[in-house]
């Protein structure tokens, strides 16, 4: 298992009981993704998820600065001390 | 063009700061600004800009004034109901500053049109509301290498960036493949005036930094803030170099975004709303158009120099705008929407249907 360390906006905290930096195991994203749907339930599901589990549209996900919609998506593989983003996309104006 | 000793006294609480100066205020007079979007972002950005002292600044939004526009976007009052917003925010951005050129356009942003809009241009400025017209003037700003300030907000939250064409990340580098259809919408969630503000003063800042010649402050850095509980970041994002905009393998020259002949937009008051796009600036004769109002007994609702908005029946009411931009609010289905389109432009106004659509013959036959 590879250990990544988990960065989180403050405008999107509440997802993460207000944690914003941590560390946290997976070899995917998708185990990242499913880690964390464990430690924080529905306070995360709500926020980053839609119904199927999968991360909704306006969620960007990037490792080590890096969108993973330009690579694997969420089967993207990790190694230990990878950087996670979690950010939000804002649409209205 | 030099500063007069009038424009001087004017803008003397500026001149005075370390980060405009003299030399910066003059600088502001000798560009030229275009704000995408008159709406919630747009109406605070321009009230600055024109109030600031920008040189010439060009407006642009196809949309006319609503009833629930008015608790965010600034530049409308009552008496603008119906009218263009580009026409409304013409003369109240005068009034605040006759000395700004100000140019009102009432054109959708697509890729037909879009060059004309970004095109000689200092600084472009987002005050859009959809994803699909952010990247296509995203698009055009990196491929005319003009600088955009994005900028949007829903609800309480709301982010700005500063992108410089080829040298920061630009839009589909940290937000690609959106789909308005799975965007939240400021008519279905709200959002509070005061994140609006928020953003275009951010927006505003950002602008006159690039205008006067300094480092902009968002240049891959993505402001995000939530006024629930006044949180912001400023969070790095970088240039990807597999961007489909501004990567190694960008091909900027295929035309990424359709311009649509007609959009349904979220409904208003729980009516269906229509959008019809012609591809060229039909450059409606409005005296002729308000003449026909007239002989067919139409209501009119709200009469301007940029666009007519009328009652056709008691069901639909039609906005025309002076591109040939309509808005036809109440008609059951895309096909009713586009015949009544048809009946006015084609049957009355007698415009060639192809610089409407080269579809628009068999769009309207079949649809």
């Amino acid at each position: 298992m590879s250990q990544v360390k988990i960065f989180i906006p403050l405008v999107m905290s509440s997802a993460t009981n207000g944690e914003r930096e941590f560390l946290i195991e997976g070899n995917t994203v998708k185990d990242i993704i499913k880690n964390l749907s464990e430690k924080y339930g529905k306070s995360f599901e709500n926020k980053i998820l839609d119904k199927s589990g999968n991360p909704k549209p306006i969620i960007n996900i990037y490792i080590n600065n890096e969108n993973i919609k330009f690579l694997n998506e969420l089967s993207t593989e990790l190694n230990d001390n990878d950087e996670i983003l979690f950010l939000p996309a804002v649409s209205g104006g | 063009m030099k500063l007069s000793d009038k424009e001087i006294e004017r803008y003397s609480r500026q001149i005075v700061l370390d980060e405009i100066g003299f030399e910066g205020q003059q600088k502001l007079k000798n560009s030229i600004v275009t704000v995408v979007g008159i709406g919630g972002l747009g109406s605070p950005i321009t009230q600055q800009l024109v109030a600031m002292g920008i040189g010439r600044i060009r407006i642009i939004d196809r949309d006319v004034v609503e009833i629930s526009n008015l608790h965010r976007q600034v530049l409308y009052g009552d008496d603008d109901i119906g009218l263009s917003k580009a026409e409304a925010a013409y003369y109240r951005l005068k009034r605040i500053n006759p000395q700004v050129n100000i140019e009102p356009l009432t054109l959708s942003i697509n890729d037909d049109t879009v060059d004309k809009v970004v095109t000689g241009s200092d600084v472009v400025v987002d005050g859009l509301d959809s994803v699909s017209a952010r990247y296509t003037i995203n698009r055009a700003c990196v491929r005319l290498k003009v600088p955009y300030i994005f900028g949007s907000a829903i609800v309480t939250t709301g982010s700005a960036t500063t992108i410089i064409p080829n040298k920061t990340a630009c839009l589909e580098c940290f937000q690609p493949s959106l789909k308005d259809e799975e965007m939240p919408k400021c008519g279905t969630e709200g959002v509070h005036p005061s994140i609006l503000t928020t953003i275009s003063s951010v927006q505003v800042s950002e602008t006159i930094r690039i205008i006067t010649g300094k480092e902009p402050n968002l240049a891959n850095k993505l402001f995000l803030a939530d006024i629930k509980k006044l949180d912001y970041d400023k969070i790095t994002i970088i240039k990807q170099n597999r961007c489909k905009v501004c990567g190694s393998n960008a091909d900027l020259s295929m035309k990424k975004t359709k311009r649509k002949l007609i959009e349904n937009i979220c409904g208003r008051e729980g009516k269906s709303v229509h959008i019809i796009s012609p591809k060229e600036d039909l450059k409606i004769n409005l005296d002729y158009l308000n003449k026909i109002i007239e002989r067919k007994q139409f209501k009119v609702i709200r009469k301007g120099e940029l666009g007519t908005t009328i009652k056709y029946n008691e069901q639909i009411t039609i906005s025309i705008v002076s591109s040939g931009v309509s808005i036809i609010v109440g008609a059951s289905e895309e096909k009713r929407a586009l015949e009544i389109f048809s009946e006015i432009m084609i049957d009355e106004l007698k415009i060639n249907p192809e610089d409407i659509d080269n579809e628009f013959k068999r769009l309207v036959q079949f649809n």
